[in-house]
């Protein structure tokens, strides 16, 4: 294999400035959750923390869009009690998320809470019970929500919103109305106080929709990635640890998919398969793992003939422990800066094949949106720069997270 | 060198058999065919209420091959069917990897027949280098000034590192390499296509419909006319991402002892950075060609169909809908060859450029 091939194929691709060990400087990685160290570097860097807010920003308002945006109220009380009514409506899916960020808020306070000098606890005994929690909170999720009772008969609260009718208190969402009420009054208004993006042809509120649809750009970057990794960090860590034929099998199968134009393949399965969003995560997930394992690959490389890898080789330990808990660790820096910028370019796809109307046309994602609205994109201006705006600025703000990530996590790559 | 080239090329054919095989299994594995008389572009006759008959959708298929099994044919040591029956055990065993769908195709390649569309009846070729000259304009076009652009700007705000104008500059790179092309290119048509706004550039199309009528000059600027906004969308992207490596590049250029060395003599900062810095800062940029090749071929989808340009990406596009697999297979096998094509030429200027890099 000649020079220049064997630069690319090991992912080190000099102008990243991750070029292989540099004059005198020890190569030792910068481990993965590194203590506190990590996320003070992350902190510092201001630009990257705003994405990392925005994101948290976009997350919460996945999990509570009822809350946010839909014609129920919250609180509605008219003479016999206080009542929710918002939980009328709610379906799995509203709880599946609401139980995910609860869970990741109750998370959060509680480790919080552990690590507080006063708590007096080792390390150790900290994790186990974090992961006790997890695995509580997850199961708790998953069972509740499959119980979830799904209620037809709705009471209609839009004339409380309308003026029409009056209540003792009736608190609505901040943006009062359903993602499809299809009024089919004040179609294509331009943004105003009521509707501040405007309304689409049958006079359904672009914020509200848009609302609603942030879960479906979140839900595709995870997974798609997640699959990607799977797959990624696997074929790469086996290529580069083993070596020999493997890795000549990994690296024509990886060169066979960077051939393949990824737009093109994922347009290829989709116009097959029965549209569901499903596929379109999985399918993004699979063909946008070269990336991932060619970088494990270089760092299994990079890492397999180092002394702390000889020495657990000599303790005996099996070559599975050895990748997962001796080189992995060392390994996923760049891996998860890649996913980072991964997640960026899985929302850039699906919005795209949800442009070009390829893909679940029940899904409303922002994509679908753009879709939708396209016949009437000369007629109103707000049609096509909102939706876009938020497909933009969720980009922005991964790739945001993952520069600073890379900056953190590696600060010897800092320029 | 020529040995070099040589065995990169034919290490590239069983890539692109591997590359052909997976888009022949994913096209045909899934369901419906272009016999479906549900699909748009259907290749079978419908009788006067549009209904089909099975019998006339099993014929056609028999005729496009399409019955046959995909890789190989297992069928042939079934001693029920008499096309088989007389062979003997070799006969049977060539047949098994010559009597399928994939070996038929990969055989007509081979003698560079690659068939007819499915819809138009047209041969594949001629549809396919209609479509690659149309795309070829745009690509070279905006390659072009992918690069005329992109490393002035990264090597400019490499010099100027740490200033405010390297950051505006990185941060006006970073916005545009987060936009979404599909995106743009509406704003685009919005605001600088007719509309309620600016009607400055033809929204559509790749010239006027009356362009057929016009003088050679008139001609040329119209077309032109037509290209700038897909040649922006196919452009900004490219720019954002070569002009970061471009920068980088030069960073690390412009930090070795050799720099040092020509500032020490007292040649002027201009000469130091056009005539040494500059050159060595190229290498990576140029590896850079290779992968975006794929990218711009993929990305044209979505410009292509916006603007209704009739390129490759359109071509693939419409092909898909109507299952149209001789066109699918046409296309794929042509875009990855060049793909290939272009990792192999990148690695060879790379070894021209770079005489640290030897071919061992």
């Amino acid at each position: 294999m000649s020079e220049a091939e064997k630069r690319r194929s090991e992912g080190t691709n000099r102008a990243d400035g991750a070029a292989g060990p540099r004059g005198g400087v020890d190569p030792d990685p910068v481990a993965i959750g590194g203590g506190p160290s990590t996320w003070n570097r992350f902190r510092s860097q201001k630009p990257p923390m705003a994405g990392l807010i925005l994101l948290v920003l976009l997350f919460v308002t996945a999990a509570l869009a009822p809350f946010l945006a839909g014609n129920r109220p919250i609180l509605f009380a008219d003479g016999e009690g206080l009542e929710l009514p918002v939980f009328e409506a709610f379906t799995q899916e509203d709880f599946f998320w609401f139980g995910s960020l609860t869970g990741a808020i109750l998370l959060f306070t509680v480790s919080k809470l552990l690590s507080r000098k006063g708590a007096g606890l080792s390390k150790e005994s900290r994790r186990k019970i974090l992961a006790a929690l997890f695995g509580l909170l997850t199961t708790a999720v998953v069972v509740i929500g499959f119980m979830w009772p799904d209620r037809l008969i709705r009471d209609d609260y839009t004339p409380y919103r309308d003026g029409v009718r009056e209540a003792a208190l009736c608190v609505f969402p901040p943006v009062s109305f359903a993602p499809s009420e299809v009024p089919l009054t004040n179609t294509l208004d331009a943004p105003s106080l009521t509707h501040i993006f405007g309304t689409d042809r049958q006079g359904d509120d672009i914020f509200s929709r848009m609302i609603h649809g942030t879960r479906i750009s979140l839900l595709v970057a995870f997974t798609a990635i997640l699959v990607c990794l799977a797959i990624g960090i696997a074929l790469g860590a086996a290529a580069g640890y083993f070596g020999g034929w493997v890795d000549v099998l990994v690296l024509r199968l990886i060169e066979v998919m960077t051939c393949f134009p990824a737009f093109f393949a994922v347009l290829a399965v989709l116009a097959f398969l029965p549209p569901r969003i499903v596929w379109v995560m999985l399918i993004i997930g699979l063909l946008r793992w070269p990336g991932v394992a060619r970088l494990t690959r270089g760092e299994f490389l990079r890492l397999r003939d180092r002394e702390f890898v000889t020495a657990a080789r000599a303790m005996g330990f099996t070559d599975r422990r050895i990748m997962a808990r001796h080189i992995l660790p060392n390994a996923l820096a760049p891996v998860i800066v890649s996913a980072t910028f991964g997640m960026a370019g899985a929302i850039l796809i699906e919005s795209g094949l949800s442009f070009l109307g390829i893909g679940p046309a029940n899904c409303q994602s922002w994509g679908r949106l753009l879709s939708e609205f396209r016949p009437y994109f000369d007629m109103a201006w707000w049609l096509s720069v909102f939706p876009g705006a938020g497909i933009f600025f969720t980009v922005v703000a991964l790739n945001l997270v993952g520069e600073g990530l890379r900056d953190a996590l590696d600060p010897r790559l800092k320029k | 060198m020529l040995r070099y080239i040589l065995k990169r090329l034919l290490i590239a054919i069983p890539t692109l058999v591997g590359i052909t095989i997976v888009t022949f299994c994913i096209i045909q594995l899934a369901p419906g065919d272009p016999t479906d008389k549900s699909e748009k572009g259907s290749i079978v006759a419908t009788t006067f209420s549009g209904q089909v008959t099975r019998e006339v959708a099993e014929q056609t298929r028999r005729l496009y091959g399409l019955d046959k099994p995909l890789l190989f044919n297992l069928h042939v040591w079934d001693d029920e069917r008499p096309e088989y029956r007389d062979r003997g055990f070799f006969g049977r065993l060539g047949a098994m990897f010559s009597d399928a769908q994939y070996p038929i195709w990969l055989g007509r390649i081979v003698t560079w027949d690659f068939g007819s569309s499915y819809q138009d009846h047209r041969p594949v070729t001629v549809k396919v280098w209609e479509a690659f000259k149309v795309s070829l304009l745009f690509q070279v076009v905006s390659i072009v000034l992918i690069y005329i652009i992109a490393v002035p700007l990264g090597v400019f705000s490499a010099i100027k590192r740490g200033t405010g104008i390297d950051s505006a500059i990185s941060l006006f790179v970073f916005f545009l390499y987060s936009l979404p092309n599909f995106w743009v290119a509406t704003l685009l048509i919005v605001f600088f296509a007719g509309g309620e706004f600016l009607d400055i550039f033809p929204p559509q199309d790749l010239s006027s419909s009356h362009a057929a009528g016009l003088g050679g000059a008139a001609r040329f600027f119209d077309r032109l006319w037509h290209m700038v906004l897909p040649v922006f969308c196919l452009t900004y992207g490219g720019l954002a991402s070569l002009s970061r490596y471009a920068r980088s590049g030069m960073l690390e250029v412009i930090r070795q002892d050799y720099i040092l060395t020509a500032r020490a003599k007292g040649l002027s900062e201009t000469q130091v950075v056009v005539k040494h810095a500059f050159r060595n800062s190229v290498l990576p940029i140029i590896t850079l060609l290779a992968t975006l090749l794929p990218a711009l071929i993929g990305g044209s989808v979505i410009v292509e169909t916006i603007f209704n340009i009739p390129g490759m990406g359109r071509l693939l596009y419409d092909s898909f809908l109507a299952r149209d697999y001789p066109v699918i297979m046409a296309v794929a096998f042509f875009s990855s060859g060049l793909v290939l094509l272009g990792m192999i030429l990148s690695d060879v200027l790379y070894l021209i450029v770079d005489p640290r890099i030897s071919l061992e």
